[in-house]
């Protein structure tokens, strides 16, 4: 019976790609639960609401955990829904580039495409980079930015490697990856909620406390609260790879919806369990926010002489490790999607397969040259200025520049849906098995709101080094755009004119 | 004002944030729902 149920939604998700122009190349064996844990794995609560715990902390103190966290909460759970809607509705696995550039054309494709193209490579420097800062003192190494940047780039190879020559072994560790996450957030929550001493549950709601300030002056409280919303914002990156592998999946219009918005529900869920009573084992407020790891310092208090805090640590930076892993896998499809439609420069070397792992080989390499020279070049910039290179000024950055982008690129296909809307264009025959009906338009427009608010607000001191960082990348990609894009990039292009040509592509294949 | 009003802040946003989730959840499965009961009375339609 679930033989016949596969093979019905197979025939039917091929038969839904062919009207896009796409044979089935890859291989359809994806069910809900792997497509749910890609995007978990990538979100990975064990790593941007660790990492960023500190900043998040310094900013608006208790406050940004216990009231920051479900609000930021509310509004990607709009994005997430607008962008599962759409995914129900385009199932390709170029994703938010295919919805823009269907929606839009292809200039708004392209820009999408690169958006969200360099929003990963920030989050893969951002994760990698973190998971460095964790591992290299914890290995004996110190937490030098020299040293951290030697840990990082090991980091780097190994996800390379192992996304460029075992797929299969990437595929079953992000399975892995859920039940870890899942398992290793649990253990921390439970040794908290049991054994830790705690703060009155009113300290994650009344707290009124920030280190910010704008030279000497104090900044006011609502503005360090807002600038801490980075901390939950980041966390919630990455559920686009569940779109992104919409092409491997079974019943892809409802299953990958689901897996989009599942991801993140359930991250919320987690993720504000850990946070709270993290914050609730604060026994020092002043001296956790001044310390260099503020995250390791609340465990090391809670659980004075015990090798507990170490034990968590090894479970964060392992966890770290695995969404580094799933994350080079999602940008080097998104690269290699973009490079098949010839929309990068050298497109013919970035669109290439492995012929002995069928892997994007070429692109995933560029994927990790490009996170490893994020950092590196943010750090050459503050040494040349003679400016503060600490771990957290250079983190924020990149988190920023990861959250702008990937939100920026989440929002420009669901404004072209609601512009296709507006004018007819888009109509509830449109839509995919998994919509929101009469609610689509509300929820979309408030996530574009949402998504014009974040991209303000973490450009602005304290974050103003995100817009240092991101300024010249889009001037770049404008002038790339008008000089050698224009005209020329014509979009997602259909693999064969009949069906008839892609089953015979298909036949080939299986051959 | 914090201190006055954070938890009724804090605990209204927990609130709508889990309303709007299962909100969506259930809005989405509907959704699914119609969409496979319209496909099945399709496919019984176009039977001889």
């Amino acid at each position: 019976m679930a033989g016949t149920e596969s093979a019905h939604h197979e025939e039917s998700d091929s038969q839904l790609l062919h009207r896009f122009g796409y044979a089935q190349q890859l291989l359809r064996d994806m069910g809900g639960f792997s497509n749910f844990a890609i995007s978990f794995s990538v979100i990975s609560i064990l790593t941007g609401a660790v990492t960023l715990y500190g900043t998040g902390l310094n900013a608006g103190g208790p406050a940004v955990m216990g009231i920051g966290w479900p609000l930021v909460s509310i509004f990607v759970f709009m994005v997430a829904a607008s962008m599962a809607e759409l995914a129900s509705a385009i199932p390709t696995s170029g994703a938010l580039y295919h919805w823009s550039a269907l929606l839009g054309g292809p200039g708004w494709g392209w820009i999408t495409g690169w958006l969200n193209l360099i929003g990963l490579v920030a989050t893969i420097s951002a994760i990698d980079y973190g998971c460095a800062g964790f591992l290299s003192p914890m290995l004996g190494f110190g937490d030098s930015p020299s040293s951290v940047m030697k840990v990082f780039t090991l980091l780097l190879i190994s996800h390379a490697v192992l996304n460029h020559v075992g797929i299969r072994a990437v595929a079953r560790l992000n399975d892995f990856s859920a039940w870890y996450h899942i398992l290793g957030a649990g253990i921390i929550i439970g040794a908290l909620a049991f054994f830790a001493h705690k703060q009155p549950v009113s300290y994650l709601f009344t707290e009124h406390f920030t280190t910010l300030k704008f030279g000497q002056s104090p900044v006011p409280y609502w503005y360090a609260f807002m600038s801490g919303l980075l901390l939950a914002q980041w966390t919630y990156t990455g559920y686009d790879a569940s779109a992104h592998t919409i092409e491997e999946t079974r019943n892809a219009r409802v299953k990958a919806p689901w897996g989009i918005f599942s991801s993140v529900a359930i991250s919320g869920l987690f993720g504000y369990l850990l946070i709270c009573f993290v914050t609730l084992a604060i026994r020092d407020l002043p001296a956790a926010a001044a310390a260099d790891n503020p995250f390791k310092f609340i465990f090391e208090h809670a659980f004075p002489g015990s090798g507990f805090p170490l034990a968590v640590m090894w479970i964060v930076t392992i966890a770290q490790w695995f969404c580094g892993l799933a994350c080079v896998t999602s940008t080097s499809r998104m690269m290699f999607a973009l490079s098949r439609d010839k929309g990068m420069p050298f497109a013919g070397t970035w669109a290439g397969v492995s012929r002995r792992f069928r892997t994007p080989a070429a692109a995933v390499w560029l994927s990790a040259l490009l996170a490893f020279l994020l950092p590196a070049l943010l750090l050459m910039f503050l040494a040349a200025r003679h400016n503060v290179s600490d771990f957290s000024t250079l983190y924020g950055a990149i988190t920023g520049v990861s959250t702008i982008g990937l939100y920026l690129s989440y929002g420009l296909p669901i404004l072209l849906k609601l512009r296709a809307h507006k004018a007819g264009v888009w109509s509830a025959k449109t839509n995919g098995p998994w919509n929101l009906a009469r609610w689509s338009v509300i929820i979309n427009t408030l996530s574009i709101i949402w998504v014009a608010f974040i991209t303000v607000l973490f450009v602005l001191p304290p974050n103003h080094l995100t817009g240092l960082a991101f300024v010249p990348v889009i001037v770049g990609l404008s002038i790339y755009y008008v000089i050698g894009v224009r005209g020329n990039f014509k979009g997602p292009i259909r693999q064969a004119a009949s069906e008839a040509e892609l089953l015979k592509m298909e036949a080939e294949l299986t051959r | 004002m914090l201190a006055k009003y954070g938890i009724l802040l804090g605990g209204g946003l927990v609130l709508l944030a889990t309303v709007v989730a299962f909100a969506i959840i259930g809005r989405a499965a509907r959704s699914v729902s119609e969409f496979r009961h319209d496909q099945h009375e399709a496919f019984s339609a176009d039977k001889p």
